[in-house]
């Protein structure tokens, strides 16, 4: 649907430029209707593309995160709990949502890899909470955590508001149904 | 400067060359027969003139519905950009309704239908037109009500529905039998317009004048024809450059480029120009909506990551974009084109990682104090603004509006000073530049929502007309000549 009406549209300007433009004719591919780039995704819609390739990262720097608080044998029981839980599920996304890219055909850019991004728990984050002990490290990794569930809930649900591949859906649902669960597991503020 | 001429003066104007035109080629062929009315009744009377009157939508406060049934054939009512759209007028009183004359400007509804009401809430349709020719259209329809209704289901063109004028005539205050209402409709289903009945086929249509020489319908988004050239003033500055000078509007953790329909994806940006971009803003959305720029015909989205001063947000009242042609050879400078309809960009890198990083193209200086630009923040002394200067890549690769990392469909220009053969046509290049009111802060202090200073970037959507982004590339940077706001030398 989307890529059919933006080839339109770029067919229309590029006869636009042609006619109003002053010397156009030796300027850029005459007629040239290309497709779009938009990946080859098969049926992934680029709101799908843009909701795994958010979605990946975002596991990988949780899974980071628990990484840290399981390295940690004195922390809270409860932290401990948590992380093994984010370790266990989030592993199994991660290859769920690797295997949606790949089936697609697309070539995941990491385009927001190291990025500040909703969800992400970046380098700098981590690296200050290892640095933080006792009390103090495991109060800010469940704030993290807390934060990071939040921010992957709402991104899940606009995945499921306005995506439309299957599988992805699919994922989105997980995701959502898994964040609700571990925030249940988080408790109140 | 000269005036500025907005869009739909513009499409006034020209809508009135195409009358002219066309009376000028039919000549005698004209005929009025709208006024021919039925020899032996007295003839019906205008009802609708000085009604209350509301539309679906209006195109700016300039387009009023009541422009439609104030008599006055030189003030109009314009809608959205969008089907479907209605408009409708309260007689006062129950009437009997003999005919509906509308008189469409150059955008007129080629689908569309008449209804009636009793009480404005209960709908009934009376006529139904298919495949309209605009022009002063003439609906004769045997129906009684308080309320007239217009639901124009489908438009002429790109843009939305517009009428001189909008009048219903017939016996005012005597109501007849409804003969009609059938098929109720609610006033927002106006999409089915199946409801005709039988006994006012009512698709009598007159015209007067235009009609068949209101361009091609269907064709009219292809061919974009400009308007004359005005000559280029003695004192003109012989620098291609036009501008747009656009508002903030609002912050959202959105990006319809990079999470397009992701609602709450992004990191905060904060948004110039067009007041609705969100998560899910389209091209045709950025165009039926209101801006904040200078001049109005720009709707385009702008928007940057937020600056933070200890973690809280700092917003710059306006941004400036200027449009040039610097940055190429002259000979490729006269080549321009315009930025086609549609194309997204981004210039910057939000996932530089240094200060050394190539990929950044951020600069960081102040106004009102000289310091050395960095591509990280800069501390700027009381008094002294922090300013930003970005420079978006201006060749295209003449095929995608778009692309998966949505840079790799443009270019930054080659030595010397020309596109590469990768991205053939030069388009102009837009520039940021933009005012922060941090003064007299630590740049220890300063971030933006998407990390360190070099981290800066623009998205860009095309959301200029293309006649007015076709007229400004012509006039000021083909023939490199500073213009203003208005696009003018």
């Amino acid at each position: 649907m989307l890529k059919v009406r933006v080839v339109v549209v770029a067919a229309v300007c590029l006869l636009a430029a042609g006619c109003g433009g002053a010397a156009a004719e030796d300027l850029g591919p005459a007629g040239v209707s290309s497709p779009i780039s938009a990946p080859p995704s098969g049926e992934l819609t680029p709101t799908d593309v843009a909701f795994v390739e958010l979605a990946i990262p975002q596991n990988e720097s949780a899974l980071a995160a628990a990484e840290l608080t399981l390295k940690r044998p004195g922390a809270d029981p409860r932290l401990i709990a948590l992380a093994q839980s984010v370790d266990d599920r989030y592993r199994a996304e991660l290859a769920k949502l690797n295997s949606v890219l790949g089936g697609a055909g697309v070539t995941n850019t990491n385009q927001h890899e190291g990025h500040d991004m909703p969800g992400m728990i970046t380098d700098l984050e981590l690296k200050a909470l290892d640095q933080s002990q006792g009390k103090s490290f495991d109060d800010r990794m469940l704030e993290t955590f807390r934060a990071h569930f939040q921010e992957s809930l709402t991104v899940a649900r606009s995945e499921l508001s306005a995506g439309t591949a299957k599988a992805v859906l699919e994922l989105g649902a997980d995701i959502e149904r898994t964040r609700t669960e571990l925030l249940g597991k988080l408790g109140a503020p | 400067m000269t005036h500025v001429m907005p869009p739909s003066a513009f499409k006034r104007w020209r809508g009135r060359l195409a009358v002219l035109a066309a009376v000028a080629v039919a000549g005698s062929a004209v005929t009025v027969t709208a006024i021919l009315a039925a020899p032996s009744d007295p003839p019906p009377a205008l009802l609708s003139k000085g009604k209350a009157a509301t539309a679906s939508s209006i195109e700016g406060e300039h387009w009023a519905a009541r422009n439609a049934v104030d008599g006055d054939t030189t003030s109009r009512w314009s809608s959205a950009f969008q089907d479907p759209q209605w408009i409708q007028v309260d007689l006062g009183s129950e009437s009997a309704i003999s005919k509906v004359v509308l008189n469409w400007e150059r955008a007129f509804a080629k689908d569309f239908t008449i209804q009636t009401s009793k009480d404005g809430s209960s709908w009934g349709t009376v006529a139904t037109v298919k495949d309209g020719k605009g022009g002063v259209e003439t609906v004769d329809v045997s129906a009684s009500g308080r309320y007239v209704k217009l639901n124009a289901t489908k438009r002429s063109s790109q843009y939305g529905v517009s009428l001189w004028e909008f009048e219903v005539y017939g016996k005012g205050g005597a109501a007849v039998d409804p003969t009609t209402p059938t098929a109720p409709t609610s006033s927002s289903a106006a999409g089915t317009t199946t409801g005709s009945p039988t006994t006012t086929t009512g698709t009598t249509t007159t015209t007067t004048s235009t009609g068949t020489s209101t361009a091609a319908p269907g064709t009219s988004t292809g061919g974009v024809a400009l308007p004359p050239q005005k000559p280029i003033p003695p004192n003109a500055v012989h620098v291609a450059e036009f501008v747009a000078e656009c508002g903030f509007s609002h912050r959202l953790p959105d990006d319809p480029i990079v999470f397009p329909k992701l609602a709450g994806a992004s990191h905060l940006h904060t948004f110039f120009g067009n007041t609705s971009t969100d998560a899910q803003s389209t091209n045709d959305s950025l165009m039926v909506a209101d801006t904040k720029c200078n001049p109005v015909e720009d709707k385009s989205a702008y928007w940057t990551p937020t600056v933070l001063v200890d973690g809280q947000p700092v917003d710059p009242p306006t941004s400036t974009f200027y449009y040039l042609g610097e940055g190429v050879q002259d000979e490729v400078t006269k080549k321009i084109q315009p930025i086609p309809a549609g194309l997204r960009m981004i210039a910057g890198n939000a996932k530089a990682t240094s200060s050394d990083d190539n990929t950044s193209k951020s600069r960081w200086d102040c106004n009102g104090a000289s310091v050395t630009p960095g591509k990280d923040f800069v501390t700027c002394p009381a008094g002294a603004r922090l300013q930003s200067y970005l420079d978006f890549p201006q060749c295209w690769d003449g095929k995608n509006l778009d692309s998966p990392d949505h840079k790799s469909h443009m270019s930054y220009p080659v030595h010397p000073g020309v596109c590469p053969a990768t991205h053939p046509v030069p388009i102009p290049k837009i520039r940021q530049v933009v005012n922060y009111p941090v003064s007299g802060v630590d740049a220890s202090r300063i971030k933006l929502s998407s990390g360190p200073g070099y981290t800066y970037h623009i998205d860009f959507m095309n959301g200029w007309p293309e006649v007015e982004m076709g007229r400004r590339v012509r006039d000021c940077i083909n023939r490199i000549v500073k213009c203003g706001h208005d696009g003018n030398p």
